[in-house]
């Protein structure tokens, strides 16, 4: 019996390791960096709740009035090619509370996407949206790779 | 009548260790999807489905492979029954709920709808489990 669990743990154990291990060079992988991101969103609470939304329903809400699409990438990617619509914001603006989202109106809902959808993020950019009182924030799952992966349309500026 | 058993367990190990190696290659194909199946299902929250989605697909191909060689063959047929109850759990709340999800159980990408046709599926695979296990015991106590 004892002998049993003992190998059931090292069964889970291993598997865990492995996981890991393979989930880090994975291009569609769930990094460390991620893993220990959607631990924080779900163990402390933000001053704005933050909803994690797919690729499809992103392109479902496209040019509906009421939502605006934030670009947090850098300006280069932006500019070669970004989700129909989206508005480019610098991410350290954002972060330190200033630039153009904040002159959004508040009742707006945003959704936000980086590269890769680093959840490592969210928790920072819920707190920041939340200081200056928004209520409606949501997340692109997978970022704008999941996007490009989907084979969603873009555009380019 | 012991060998009858043998061979039938031999048989479900056969089919349950080569679906768990091919579902875990699916999944493997693509965590973050998988991940997103798992939270789908609305049952837990970011970090347990993202560390479900790390875990499960090696979990399946560590059992499958153990399955197949008959190397602590005991632990891998619980851990099968685990798995299979732990998804029947979740697809059956999916279903009572209404919930409008892609199923995700073996192949993460694949949109099929969880249906009637779905939870046989998986009751049937579930059935196998407890089958490998009853067999296992039986096989045991008559040595």
């Amino acid at each position: 019996m004892k002998s049993s669990i003992l190998r059931l743990l090292i069964i889970i154990l291993i598997s865990l390791i492995l996981g890991i291990i393979v989930n880090q060079w994975h291009p569609r992988g769930i990094g460390i960096k991620n893993l220990l991101g959607t631990f924080i969103l779900g163990s402390k609470k933000t001053e704005t709740m933050v909803y994690i939304i797919p690729v499809d329903s992103v392109f479902t809400v496209l040019n509906k009035p009421g939502v605006t699409i934030l670009d947090i990438r850098s300006l280069d990617d932006y500019q070669l090619d970004h989700i129909p619509g989206a508005i480019h914001v610098s991410r350290s603006d954002l972060l330190k509370g200033s630039g153009n989202a904040f002159s959004l109106p508040k009742d707006k809902k945003l959704i936000i996407y980086d590269q890769e959808g680093d959840m490592t993020q969210v928790k920072l950019i819920a707190q920041a949206f939340g200081r200056e009182g928004f209520q409606h924030i949501f997340w692109l799952f997978g970022g704008y790779v999941s996007w490009l992966e989907k084979g969603m349309d873009t555009e380019s500026r | 009548m012991n060998k009858i058993f043998h061979h039938l367990l031999l048989i479900i190990r056969l089919i349950l260790g080569i679906i768990f190696i091919i579902s875990a290659i699916y999944k493997f194909s693509s965590p973050i999807d998988f991940a997103q199946s798992i939270l789908n299902y609305q049952v837990f929250g970011f970090f347990i489905s993202h560390l479900g989605a790390i875990i499960i697909p090696t979990l399946e191909a560590v059992v499958g492979i153990l399955l197949l060689t008959g190397f602590w063959l005991k632990e891998a047929i619980i851990l099968t029954v685990c798995l299979y109850v732990v998804f029947d759990v979740m697809v059956i709340q999916a279903y009572v709920r209404g919930l409008d999800v892609a199923c995700g159980c073996f192949n993460p990408t694949n949109q099929h709808p969880i249906d009637i046709q779905k939870l046989m599926e998986n009751f049937f695979l579930t059935a196998l489990a407890f089958g490998a296990f009853i067999l296992d015991r039986k096989i045991n106590r008559q040595q």
